[in-house]
């Protein structure tokens, strides 16, 4: 049987297939920015090929085909989603133009919260013109202070649906604490128009802040037409061609979904592109031993950063997605404009730049010789003899250095520099610009790189690799043999999850009654929900954490619980401060201040069955027997001929010492001087610096 | 040379003169305040609309409108206290 | 070549600085207990050089800049000698004389050595909620001297060869009325700073000290070359502004001359009002700081803000005694107010000069709502002590001005401020007792103009679980806006409290009655025949449970004349309920059809050339 990943970038579709014995099949399409439906059928048909099958045969053949999929980032990023209607308490419309003013600045570098001039809010996904309010009002506590008025309604649901909207969202204040008034908004709306999609948030969200809340109800609604449509179309095509299962499909907090829990939250898909990949960390590092990672991923446009910490990947609570703060928790992972394609440029002072503008893939960096001039990372790497020009995407695209060379020459004449120095310093700059994200993630939340791998994948990420990362003195470099399909394998490594949440803040001593009423309420859910997609209850593995943090603190951490006895609870106070000072330091510890468990988060997990690693018995350390060849390259203060190897030829326990490059058909590694590569039992090399 | 949304700086033999950006018409020497050379009306503040200021304790505020005398456009709008002169708000120099 | 890679250690060096600043701002965001910080970013940092220029800013309140570095030239001027300035030590200050905008902004500012050798100065600041003296939230509104505010503290050294202080800790804590957030705020800067001495360090490990010294000289130079050019490519000549700063029910005249000529910038406030006896008025350090708040975002949007680079291009002239320099024992401690507004008043000078240029005629801006806005109410907390309960500043993001090429933003933030936010009402409302009736944009708030100010909001609440409380309240200004319309564009509505007592909103909640905006209230007042009482600049007085608070933001100026705008524009804000039909009509000079939902353009056209004739009738 086959098991098939299929990661669906804004360029390119990565496929990762693995047969009964382990054995991987890798391969690239295009994506068709027309239509994701025809892109999955072009990387079902690419899987059919590579697997050496029809469709039809493939299809049979495979119990898991999981998918990445952008359809809902898409729906919002190009404001494509369908037109909503939103209900509001009275009083309360303009909550999600107000966007708490930040809305303006959201999801912005610094450098572009400089120019005044042009910081605007969101594009707005609902008119004012469908926003209509509701009589009715709830306390803090969750006491009602107004009842609902269900003839007003009644008529305001009615004006809605006049105006012809394709879904409607209700985001009512304190919902999270009584959900009643919008739980009757539904069934009012169900009886008047029972096939339009309707989003309650408490059914979205249990978290506290009405601004975030609606943005996530609206969102969730916006997306919720082009996903159903998506998610059904896909699953008819695959059972009409003899696929038996359902497929599963990646959600932003790193689990997959079966498609009856995307089509009922399909905001759970919203951003999750990069995720894969930080899911495949967690397997690799689980294989190689490695508790903390970092996920280093540079693509064409972008530098991306994930992180695995003690096994698990680091969330982010309130990602930014097209200006809105959304309550989603999504893995964390963080990018900057520095990519293969990003341009190099001089300021107006002489000062060489890189990035954040991308040549993207048309018309693609100078070398590519489809009619770009700016030079971009990929033109220094190739003039610096990193890149073969004959095996670039496995020799899919053939590199002219010559155009690389001229373009770069420009630039060179501008800062007074040869062409080579010109490469070598994009090429710094741009391991440096690397090397901060790194650091800004992890020290940001009070991290030391050096107790982490690095690992790197993407087209461009085992180039720059053991430049970035040294300065970081990680543990290693990691470079599985699938780097340049490294997501799509990621997709074949998740589990099905849900994430449940719940704002209910509460002071320390903990009531343990209220706390473990708490998780019954969220457990429940999840059971609920687990049983209607058919997982058995044995199969559900449940994970719960706290959200703590002192008293009137923004920010919280996660604190796991197990069982919530009495005493675990006791303990909990203990652990926070733990936990708190090895983050930020003694002296930052709130001495004396109150303790707060503000939220609790419930993890619902099914796991899926997979096929382990094939694991391959080191042998000798020489590596000669992969060497292809030898090329200058440059390295510390000029070229060098350097040993270039096959990827494909490595086997396990073979050593390379730097300077060295390793080719494979879909990325090429670089090994620094000083460093050594070691090839582990499951072919991944293994630098240290 | 324009020098605001609606004005500009034209020469007029030896000397420059600040002229209408949309109909050409002078109001006077570059050196002079251009406001002294347009039509002004003075107004309660509550012209400028409903929320000016329906609650304000002190009024000797007003609103100055000074107009193009050649084709009524509004120029600028000044919030001064009653009996303040008028503002010199641009003195290019020659 | 070696001049060729020094460029290229210097790109990777400063990107590293903003970098190692950002992470500061974000590990105290983290770990602050204080609100203001985490719901408003009311913060900053700063890396300085060892003589306490500054290099970076954190994209915060940008009047901090220059207090910041205004408190290390202090503590270089006064303190070296004795106690001494040693590696570990830290440096806490709240003084608006030497070191501050005004006494709820306290800095930590610490000394970075490396290697027994001062390498630069970091520094962190904050607003704190209260710090003492005799209002809660120690906006001294009565206060005629500093004698009647909370107590000013020049720098002391807090933290002493990397020891907390515990007796000067509690000297600071101990006057408030909420200690444990003064403690709880110098612990989180603690932790930023420790960071950044951290990656300094590391920084200086690789590239070397000399480097990092150059980056610094040359992060000036940058900076200080930019501004020059931008200069040069405008004409010289002198741009005017006035505005009306309102203190204990008077207004008072704030001046300035802006003068360029050549590559030379100069801020001139002569003829501005002396100080008053009211704690409005400010030192020199933080109309410096106003300063900076205007040319950064106006005039260096795409020049980096190290601030050491921009003053070697400025002058400020100023007569002490007066509004923007005054002198000791002038009352400060709500001088924030003032420093909020005077940027729009800057910031309208530099737009208008823009308009000179064909290059940059777009980037014209009208003023910003005017921002500071503040009502704390007293009484107890959940463990039973009383506290100060901020309430006004969800008003504070007000519309921003309209630009010469498109509208302002609707509740857009404030001018002073590169990432202004205001806190969610869920949150604010679990932790204070209080709820909220309506929180909207407010209609016609917004300056009209070709293109129009963005609208401001309002909101109205009532004490929920305590009986009655002790209500006090401020704003910069509430008769005229500072700043105003440009080219013809009208100013904005204000800020503005009003109560109403015995509104009863609790009851008529109950009975099922909800209120969808401020005309609704009003409308219902009057119509129970209730009194709408106007509450001044600031204020300090008591509400009951059965009063109702309303509380009204500012929105942004407008730019051009209001009868060039396009009438589709003019449409979409009514139907969007921004803009009243008798704007559209009076304002505009806009017909609309209501019925058809669209612009009737013969009637529109008559209309506008009525209002012409009217003009210069």
């Amino acid at each position: 049987m086959y098991k098939i990943g299929i990661d669906i970038g804004s360029t390119f579709t990565d496929v990762y297939v693995i047969d009964q014995d382990g054995t991987p099949y890798t391969g690239k399409v295009s994506s068709d920015h027309q239509s994701l439906e025809t892109t999955f059928d072009l990387a079902i048909a690419k899987s059919a090929e590579i697997t050496g099958n029809s469709v039809e045969q493939l299809l049979e053949r495979s119990d898991l085909i999981v998918n990445a999929t952008t359809v809902a980032t898409n729906a919002i990023v190009t404001r494509g989603g369908a037109r909503i209607g939103l209900i509001t308490t009275a009083g309360f419309r303009d909550v999600i133009y107000i966007g708490r003013i930040v809305q303006k600045v959201a999801g912005l570098e610094q450098d572009e919260l400089r120019d005044f001039f042009k910081l605007t809010k969101a594009d707005p996904i609902v008119p004012r013109t469908l926003v209509e309010e509701i009589s009715e009002r709830i306390d803090c506590e969750g006491n009602v202070l107004c009842p609902l008025d269900e003839d007003r309604a009644r008529q305001t649901v009615g004006q809605l649906l006049e105006k012809g909207v394709e879904a409607i969202a209700v985001c009512l204040i304190y919902a999270f604490k009584n959900p009643a008034h919008e739980q009757r908004i539904k069934a009012l709306i169900a009886e008047m128009a029972p096939d339009l999609p309707v989003t309650i948030s408490s059914e979205i969200s249990l978290r506290a802040g009405e601004y975030e809340r609606t943005a996530t109800t609206a969102v969730n609604a916006y997306v919720t037409p082009k996903v159903h449509a998506y998610v059904d179309g896909m699953t008819r095509g695959l059972r009409s061609r003899g696929y038996q299962h359902n497929p599963l499909i990646m959600q932003s907090f790193g689990g997959v979904g079966l498609p009856h829990f995307i089509k009922s939250r399909a905001v759970s898909c919203v951003a999750s592109g990069p995720v894969a990949g930080v899911i495949g960390a967690r397997t690799l590092g689980e294989h190689l031993g490695y508790e903390n990672l970092l996920t280093t991923d540079i693509g064409g446009a972008s530098f991306d950063v994930g992180m695995i910490h003690k096994g698990m990947p680091k969330l982010q609570h309130e990602p930014v997605i097209s200006k809105y703060n959304l309550q989603l928790s999504v893995i964390d992972v963080i990018s900057i404009g520095a990519g293969g394609g990003s341009i190099a440029w001089v300021d107006d002072l002489g000062v060489l730049k890189v990035g954040p503008h991308s040549a993207q893939s048309v018309p693609g960096p100078a070398c590519f010789g489809r009619g770009g001039s700016d030079p971009t990372v990929t033109d220094a790497d190739l003039v610096l003899g990193y890149l073969n020009p004959d095996y670039f995407a496995g020799g899919a695209i053939k590199l002219d250095k010559d155009k690389a060379i001229a373009s770069l020459s420009t630039l060179a004449r501008e800062i007074k520099a040869d062409v080579v120095e010109t490469a070598k310093g994009i090429f710094d700059i741009m391991n440096a610009q690397c090397g901060d994200l790194i650091r800004m993630h992890t020290v940001k939340s009070g991290f030391d790189p050096r107790d982490f791998a690095v690992l790197a994948y993407g087209g461009a990420g085992p180039t720059h690799a053991a430049w970035y990362a040294r300065e970081l003195s990680p543990r290693k470099i990691i470079i599985s043999p699938h780097a340049g399909v490294f997501s799509a394998s990621g997709l074949l490594a998740s589990d099905i999850l849900s994430l449940y949440e719940m704002s209910d803040p509460m002071t320390l001593p903990a009531d343990a009654g209220r706390l473990r009423q708490a998780f019954a309420q969220l457990e429940a859910k999840g059971h609920e929900e687990f049983e209607a997609a058919g997982v058995r209850e044995e199969d559900r593995v449940l994970r719960r954490s706290v959200a703590m943090r002192f008293s009137n603190q923004g920010r919280t951490l996660a604190i796991p619980v197990g069982e919530t006895t009495d005493e675990e609870v006791r303990g909990l106070g203990q652990r926070f401060t733990d936990t708190y000072a090895a983050s930020y330091g003694t002296d930052a510890v709130h001495v004396g201040a109150p303790i707060e468990i503000s939220g609790y988060s419930l993890e619902m997990m099914a796991r899926i069955r997979r096929i382990e690693l094939p694991r391959f018995a080191l042998g000798s350390a020489d590596p000669a027997p992969a060497l292809k060849g030898h090329r200058e390259a440059y390295f510390d203060q000029g070229f060098v001929r350097t040993p270039v190897y096959d990827m494909a030829r490595l086997t396990a326990g073979m050593a390379i010492p730097g300077p060295a490059i390793i080719e494979d058909r879909l990325t090429t590694a670089v090994i620094a001087c000083g460093q050594v590569g070691e090839v582990d039992e499951f072919l991944n090399i293994q630098i240290s610096v | 040379m324009r020098i605001a949304e609606n004005l500009q700086l034209v020469s007029d033999g030896d000397s420059r003169v600040v002229a209408c950006y949309r109909c050409g018409h002078v109001y006077g020497p570059a050196t002079d305040n251009v406001k002294e050379h347009a039509r002004m009306k003075t107004f309660p503040i509550t012209k400028a609309g409903p929320m000016l200021n329906p609650w304000r304790a002190v009024d000797d505020f007003e609103l100055r409108e000074f107009y193009c005398p050649g084709c009524a456009t509004m120029i600028c709008v000044e919030l001064n206290r009653t009996g303040e002169p008028i503002l010199w708000d641009m003195a290019l120099d020659p | 070549m070696a001049d060729q890679f020094d460029q290229i250690t210097y790109e990777i060096l400063r990107n590293r600085l903003w970098k190692i600043n950002e992470e500061m701002c974000a590990i105290f965001a983290n770990t602050t207990p204080s609100s203001h910080a985490i719901e408003a970013n009311d913060f900053n940092a700063a890396i300085m050089t060892p003589e306490g220029d500054a290099l970076v800013l954190g994209a915060y309140i940008n009047v901090h800049a220059s207090v910041i570095q205004g408190t290390v030239k202090t503590i270089l001027r006064d303190l070296a000698d004795n106690p001494g300035i040693a590696e570990g030590d830290m440096f806490l200050a709240n003084d608006a004389f030497t070191c501050t905008v005004h006494g709820c902004d306290a800095i930590v500012a610490a000394p970075i050595f490396h290697r027994g050798e001062l390498v630069c100065w970091v520094g962190m600041i904050t607003h704190e909620l209260d710090v003492g003296g005799p209002a809660p939230g120690s906006f001294s509104i009565e206060a005629n001297s500093m004698f009647e505010e909370a107590f000013y503290f020049p720098p002391i050294k807090i933290v002493e060869g990397g020891r907390l202080r515990q007796d000067l800790l509690s000297l600071w804590k101990y006057n408030s009325r909420m200690p444990y957030l003064l403690d709880g705020n110098i612990r989180a800067r603690i932790a930023g700073i420790n960071a950044a001495n951290q990656r300094i360090a590391e920084t200086i490990e690789r590239y070397g000290g000399d480097s990092l010294k150059a980056t610094f000289a040359k992060m000036a130079d940058d900076t200080e070359a930019r501004l020059k050019a931008r200069l040069r490519e405008l004409p010289d000549g002198t741009w005017r502004n006035v505005g009306y700063l309102e203190m204990k029910k008077e207004l008072y005249p704030f001046r300035v001359a802006m003068t360029k000529k050549g590559d030379r910038l100069t801020f001139d406030f002569t003829g501005t009002a002396p100080q008053v006896n009211a704690p409005n008025n400010m030192t020199l350090g933080g109309t410096r700081g106003c300063v900076e708040a205007a040319v950064m975002p106006f005039l260096c949007w795409d020049i980096p803000w190290t601030v050491a680079g921009l003053w070697r291009c400025i002058d400020v002239v100023t007569e002490p005694g007066t509004l923007v320099d005054a002198q000791r024992p002038a009352a400060t401690s709500a001088a924030i107010l003032s420093a909020m507004e005077l940027p729009n008043v800057l910031a309208v000078a530099i737009g208008q000069m823009l308009a000179c240029s064909d290059k940059y005629r777009h980037r014209g801006v009208a003023a910003y709502s005017a921002s500071g806005h503040g009502v704390h109410w007293e009484g107890p907390d959940e463990f039973g002590n009383t506290v100060v309960f901020p309430l006004g500043f969800i008003v504070e993001g007000g519309g921003t001005g309209a630009w010469a090429c498109r509208d302002g933003v609707d509740s857009g933030g404030y001018v002073v401020a590169s990432s202004a936010c205001i806190p969610n009402l869920e949150p604010l409302e679990s932790h204070t007792p209080v709820v909220h009736l309506f929180w909207q944009e407010l209609r016609d708030q917004g300056g009209a103009g070709k293109y129009r100010g963005g609208m401001g909001t309002g909101t109205a609440f009532f004490p929920y679980g305590l009986e009655q409380t002790r209500d006090t309240g401020f704003m910069g200004v509430t008769e005229v806006p500072m700043g105003g319309g440009v080219a013809g564009g009208y100013p904005a509505g204000n800020h503005r409290d009003l109560i109403i007592r015995d509104f009863k909103a609790l009851d008529m909640l109950r009975q099922g009655r909800t209120f969808s905006c401020l005309q609704d209230v009003l409308d219902s007042a009057l119509e129970r025949g209730l009194k709408i009482e106007v509450c001044r600049q600031a204020y300090d007085g008591y509400m009951s449970k059965d009063d109702l608070k309303i509380v009204l933001g500012g929105g942004g100026c407008g730019y051009g004349d209001p009868i060039d705008r396009d009438p589709e524009a003019v449409l979409r804000d009514v139907t969007d309920g921004v803009v009243s039909q008798d704007c559209a009509r009076d304002i505009y000079g806009v017909i609309l059809d209501m019925d058809a939902l669209t612009v009737d353009l013969t009637a529109t056209e008559a209309r506008r050339s009525a209002i012409r004739a009217e003009r210069l009738s």
